[in-house]
């Protein structure tokens, strides 16, 4: 466990020191007015979207489930 | 030994809802991701590509309009379908659900009509960018649309010997399976808008 551990770090202190392997590629860095940085920001952007509604969902389900518990030790446990 | 799952057919307290019905949403949060995904794929190609790479936007907007109608109309039936349960209609949610299933596979025909439309044109998945995406994203959603129906057909045929053993059941299967449907149809809307009005 130790010694794989050990190689995990070396191996990822290579990646981080070699600067050709840890850039990102030009679509993301460097190419700003490129037609693919935007087609990948306006994908991110959608897909946060969802992802937002998806967590929005879950957050509005667990505080319901909390106003539920209130309600019910107010009630003396009886529903 | 048999051993009852709690809360599949009444609300729990905590929940306010039955298990069939969370377990739905879970499944629905997971579809979403899976839609979002590729509608996000679609946006990034769409957006990203020069408008001669990506291809024509060759998609009939009346025929899908109708088919976005003929949808909807089934959403609403179901969704009466359901109500009339509750109020222990029960012809009349045969007749609501039977109807919510036709107008679901007429749907489906009508995609398949629009599938052999453009292979015969010699349109294929592989002919544009536009395609390959249009292919996909409605292709995924007409499964879920056939995966839909089988349950919602089961459910009707089951619905005479459901209604006289377990009726509460009944209802709930019927709930979740509305559910389903509707979301269905929202996404249906989401495909609309993004590959044939956009």
């Amino acid at each position: 466990m130790r010694r794989s551990l050990f190689f995990l770090v070396i191996g990822l202190s290579i990646l981080l020191i070699s600067p050709s392997l840890s850039l990102s590629c030009p679509v993301c860095f460097g190419a700003l007015d490129d037609p693919a940085t935007a087609g990948m920001k306006y994908a991110i952007l959608t897909l946060l979207g969802v992802t937002g509604t998806v967590f929005a969902g879950f957050i509005s389900f667990f505080l319901r489930l909390r106003k539920h518990s209130r309600s019910s030790e107010n009630t003396g446990g009886e529903s | 030994m048999n051993m009852e799952i709690p809360y599949s057919v009444y609300d729990r307290p905590d929940t306010g809802m039955n298990n069939a019905r969370l377990g739905m949403w879970l499944f629905l949060a997971s579809e979403a991701m899976l839609f979002g995904g590729l509608i996000s794929a679609y946006v990034f190609l769409r957006t990203g590509t020069a408008s001669d790479q990506f291809g024509p936007r060759i998609s009939e907007i009346p025929l899908a309009g109708f088919n976005t109608l003929v949808l909807l109309a089934s959403s609403f039936a179901i969704t009466l379908s359901v109500w009339s349960l509750r109020e222990q209609a029960f012809r009349r949610h045969r007749a609501l659900f039977g109807a919510s299933i036709l107008l679901g596979a007429l749907f489906v025909v009508i995609k398949w009509l629009d599938y052999s439309q453009k292979f015969s044109q010699g349109l294929h998945p592989s002919t544009t960018t536009f395609l390959a995406t249009y292919f996909t994203l409605t292709g995924v959603h007409a499964l879920h649309v056939l995966g839909g129906l089988v349950v919602n057909a089961y459910l009707w045929l089951a619905a005479p010997r459901l209604l006289k053993s377990e009726p509460d059941r009944l209802l709930s299967r019927v709930s979740a399976a509305s559910l389903y449907w509707n979301f269905v149809d929202a996404v249906w809307i989401v495909l609309f808008v993004l590959l044939y009005i956009l």
